[in-house]
């Protein structure tokens, strides 16, 4: 018969799942402040589990690797020996109450084993046990005295898997990690419409190709090749539309269909970038072996006449229902101009070379994020603006980041901008929708 | 009481102002999308004597010098990351036989030489055996090249990335490379200076020269960079205060990338006893080497790789234990260890030897130390040796291979040794160290001071440089108070 104990642990158990399945890569922060339940609920079982079945330890190759130099261990030491064991950790990455766990696996294996352990300094030797890491992989090492000599056991194991975890976030900002890899990206799309819960499928634009993020169909990728060398900034840019895409990558175009991204068409193009705005377009070359563009024409209903300062980044917007640009010229000044008469309203030598227009429903409607002004080795951080009155205000403390942002790029539709920033950390290029909120 | 409060308010007051103009003044930081164009000025200490990959000698003084600037002007079939793992360089991808003695490489399409011949799989096939014909079995199969060996060689793109194996194309008395830079004057031991490649496979770098002078003292290059006459120099530790003072410059560092360390000659003592050399290592006192001598960059040393490369480092003890040393010595009547000598043009070397000799002195080994100079043809019969070795490569098997091979007597021993695991590894050098052949002292990073228009300065882990992706700010530009605050004004 169930005990009413047992009965509150199925149903926390169940809660536990049902939550889970809203919850999409939350940080324990926002688990904890967004779903007591699932926290409380995770927090019971782990503890009841440390209780019942040994240490709820969450690092799985940590865990099989220990048990496995334990296993050798056992296979060296005089099973007449008492043995102590110590954990210690020079990688920073283990907690107390996981050193604890590793500590107790490591015991539990010994003794499972036939080894004994003594928990005192009655021992006959000591078992040092540290988790180190080398440029490639993570160590665990046994070291002791046997017999006056020093010996060592190393068992490696794999690095942690890069933890995708978006901001836990204060400010106005917000981010959506949507893919991570090791190759330079230079920008992404989501299938599903911004509307929808999730990105749905990504499809990526590398250097050399574009790649939908489908194991179901094998990832299926379409090549860019190029007779002439690339600059080392290479620009590209990744647009869809419904089922169709469209790439532009230096001097090559891609057209496709993510049903058939193998069978999609690149050629060769002259012409200009196009940057659609709220009302306008705005038409750019991108500079031959370069990394910034040269205006070549707005078409406004008014034939705008527009500065023409080479610039890196450009986004369009609305201010007071009518068009306007912001963009980050080549010499360090983002310039906010009017669409109508190509007047400047606004300068700012602060701004970095990236930024994007979002709409929503906050302020003026149109907010403006742009990257700091730091070189790429150090992090990077997004901030969001607004023009209000008549000046550029800013909305939010800048939002850090791991890494540098390397392109930045707005939604036509005024949808979540998209980021792709290169974690100094992790070396990972991570791809970003980022979203302004409405707290205000 | 209320005057308490009145001096807190009026400090805070202070504070808040302070803190206001920090922010309003503050220089804006750089843009972070690089720019092109622009000379880059580098100055270093060693006087590098060629520009030809077939002669360089990695085992030469200026071995880590003349490396640094061939990377800039030649490739290689492979490149390694950060972390040890092998990358596509000249070669966009290779495969093996099961048994690792047939290796197949694609070679990159499009590439040219700096004299705008293409990249073939012949050149890359007179490459390898214009450096070592016996070493490299390789020829031509279409557009990839075939190497083959009579052993496993399961370590190959390793060697591939490092070392001598350049890819160049000789013709007549001249020497080029398909590298992100040409040359356009070179002055043996004298000057350097290198000019974009616009058609470098991987994109054209961002400056558009580079200019190095080669020779130049550490002193005279931190009068350089403090006068604004050069943008890169390298840094001696007992600089990098003074480098880091110069307004809007900055330091940087690798890991720890070389080893400092003392080589025991067995030859110059019949008395020697590998016993003996324990004493002297635990007479040394590394941590005052490293937070003294070496103004905290580096690490004390009791192993021959680095903890970041082999994991396992912390195994090798580096602390000093005086009172042990004195009882080992005891055990002795003579001091077999007599004379050390170090490099005489290097500035460090000089220092760390003297304490050296003062620590060993305090457990009673009385050491002479030497300078040994390029005249004096160095001293071969000097019973112990302060050496400066650069980590090869950022793989632990190949670093720590070429490391023993650097022993005397132990080339033929550090090939056949089995360094596949971490554990393998860890008891090679138990073994090395036991033998008391070497004393490791300290592991140092190379330092550079970067001034204030250089850009996107990075360097590998392991050391060298990355002057592609370098990019210089060509006018530095003022903050104005609304931008510095995070916001503008509107103009109009």
């Amino acid at each position: 018969m169930e005990t009413r104990f047992g009965r509150r642990i199925r149903r926390a158990k169940r809660m536990l799942v049902l939550d889970l399945l809203t919850v999409n890569r939350w940080t324990l922060s926002e688990i904890w402040a967004r779903t007591p339940r699932v926290a409380l609920a995770s927090f019971l079982i782990c503890f009841l589990s440390i209780l019942m079945a040994g240490p709820c330890w969450a690092d799985e190759a940590a865990n099989k690797a220990a048990r496995e130099l334990a296993r050798k261990v056992a296979a060296q030491i005089d099973h007449k020996k008492k043995v102590f064991v110590e954990v210690d950790d020079l990688t920073g990455a283990l907690r107390f109450a996981e050193l604890d766990d590793a500590k107790r696996a490591i015991e539990t294996e010994l003794r499972a084993r036939g080894l004994h352990v003594v928990p005192d300094t009655s021992f006959d030797l000591k078992l040092r046990i540290t988790l180190s890491v080398d440029n490639a992989e993570r160590l665990w090492i046994a070291d002791y005295e046997n017999d006056g000599a020093r010996a060592a056991l190393i068992e490696p194991f794999e690095q942690p898997s890069f933890d995708a975890k978006p901001w836990a976030s204060r400010t106005h900002v917000d981010r959506e990690l949507v893919f991570s890899g090791n190759a330079p990206i230079l920008d992404f799309a989501c299938t599903n419409p911004p509307a929808a819960k999730d990105c749905g499928k990504v499809l990526v634009l590398y250097t050399d190709g574009v790649v939908l993020m489908d194991p179901d169909q094998s990832f299926p990728r379409v090549a860019i090749s190029h007779e002439n060398a690339w600059p080392r900034d290479v620009r590209g840019r990744l647009k869809i539309s419904g089922s169709d895409f469209e790439v532009r990558a230096e001097g090559i175009e891609c057209m496709g269909n993510i049903g058939h991204v193998q069978l999609s068409k690149c050629a060769p193009v002259n012409g200009p970038w196009i940057f659609a705005g709220p009302g306008e377009m705005t038409f750019a070359f991108l500079a031959p072996s370069g990394n910034w563009f040269q205006w070549a024409a707005t078409a406004t209903s008014n034939a705008a006449k527009v500065n023409r300062e080479p610039f890196f980044s450009l986004a369009g917007l609305e201010i007071a229902s009518d068009p306007a640009w912001i963009f980050a010229g080549t010499k360090g000044e983002t310039r906010l101009v009017a669409g109508k008469n190509g007047n400047t309203l606004a300068t700012t030598s602060a701004w970095g070379s990236e930024l994007a227009t979002v709409k929503t429903d906050c302020g003026t409607g149109w907010q403006i994020l742009s990257t700091s002004r730091r070189d790429r080795t150090e992090s990077d951080s997004i901030a969001v603006y607004e023009w209000v009155g008549n000046e550029l205000r800013s909305l939010s403390d800048p939002l850090e980041l791991d890494g540098t942002t390397v392109a930045m790029w707005s939604a036509e539709d005024g949808g979540p901008a998209r980021a792709v920033v290169h974690n100094l950390k992790t070396g990972n290029y991570e791809a970003y929708l980022l979203k302004v909120g409405c707290s205000q | 009481m209320k005057r308490t409060f009145l001096r807190l308010g009026v400090l805070s007051s202070v504070a808040a102002a302070c803190l206001l103009s920090g922010l309003i003044i503050a220089p804006a930081r750089s843009s972070e999308r690089p720019l092109y164009g622009g000379v880059l000025r580098v100055e270093i200490r060693e006087r590098v004597n060629s520009m030809d990959p077939r002669g360089w000698n990695p085992d030469a003084a200026d071995a880590d010098a003349t490396e640094r600037l061939l990377e800039l002007v030649f490739e290689r079939l492979v490149r390694m990351n950060d972390a040890g793992q092998p990358q596509p360089g000249l070669a966009v991808s290779w495969q093996h036989d099961a048994n690792f003695t047939r290796w197949q490489f694609q070679i990159r399409a499009g590439v040219k030489f700096h004299d705008e011949t293409v990249l073939s799989s012949d050149t890359v096939v007179a490459a390898l055996q214009a450096e070592d014909a016996a070493r490299w079995n390789a020829s031509a199969a279409g557009a990839a090249v075939v190497i083959e060996f009579k052993t496993a060689r399961p370590n190959l793109l390793v060697e591939l990335a490092t070392g001598r194996s350049f890819i160049f194309r000789a013709a007549d008395d001249t020497v080029v490379g398909t590298g992100a830079f040409r040359i356009t004057d070179w002055q043996a031991r004298k000057r350097l200076e290198l000019k974009a490649n616009d058609d470098d496979w991987a994109g054209r770098p961002f400056v558009d020269r580079i200019e190095i002078g080669l020779g130049v003292s550490s002193q005279q290059q931190a009068v350089d960079l403090e006068s604004g006459k050069v943008d890169v120099i390298e840094l001696l530790p007992s600089l990098t205060r003074r480098a880091s003072q110069v307004s809007g410059a900055r330091v940087s560092a690798s890991a720890p990338s070389e080893l400092w360390a003392l080589l025991i000659n067995p030859r110059g003592s019949a008395l020697y006893d590998s016993h003996f050399t324990q004493a002297l290592s635990l007479a040394i006192d590394r941590a005052a080497i490293v937070n003294v001598l070496l103004q905290r960059q580096g690490e004390p040393a009791g192993s021959l790789l680095p903890q970041w490369l082999s994991g396992y480092a912390f195994l090798f003890p580096a602390e000093a234990n005086v009172a042990d040393a004195k009882k080992i010595r005891a055990e002795f009547s003579a001091s077999p260890l007599q004379a050390l000598v170090y490099d005489g043009a290097d500035p460090s070397a000089a220092l760390i030897a003297q304490r050296i000799a003062v620590n060993a002195r305090d457990a009673g080994i009385n050491l002479s130390v030497s300078a040994e100079t390029v005249a004096s043809g160095g001293a071969n019969d000097a019973d112990v040796r302060l050496v400066r070795w650069r980590i090869s490569a950022p793989d632990a098997r190949e670093a720590l291979k070429t490391s023993i091979a650097r022993l005397n007597g132990a080339q033929a021993e550090a090939a056949f040794l089995p360094l596949e695991t971490p554990e393998q590894r860890y008891a090679a050098e138990r073994a090395v160290l036991d033998r008391g052949r070497i004393i490791p002292v300290a592991f140092v990073p190379e330092i550079y001071a970067v001034g204030p228009a250089v850009k996107d300065w990075m360097q590998h882990r392991w050391g060298g440089w990355r002057l592609e992706d370098v990019w210089l700010e060509q006018k530095p530009r003022a903050a104005t108070a609304a931008g510095a605050a995070g916001s503008g004004t509107g103009n109009n």
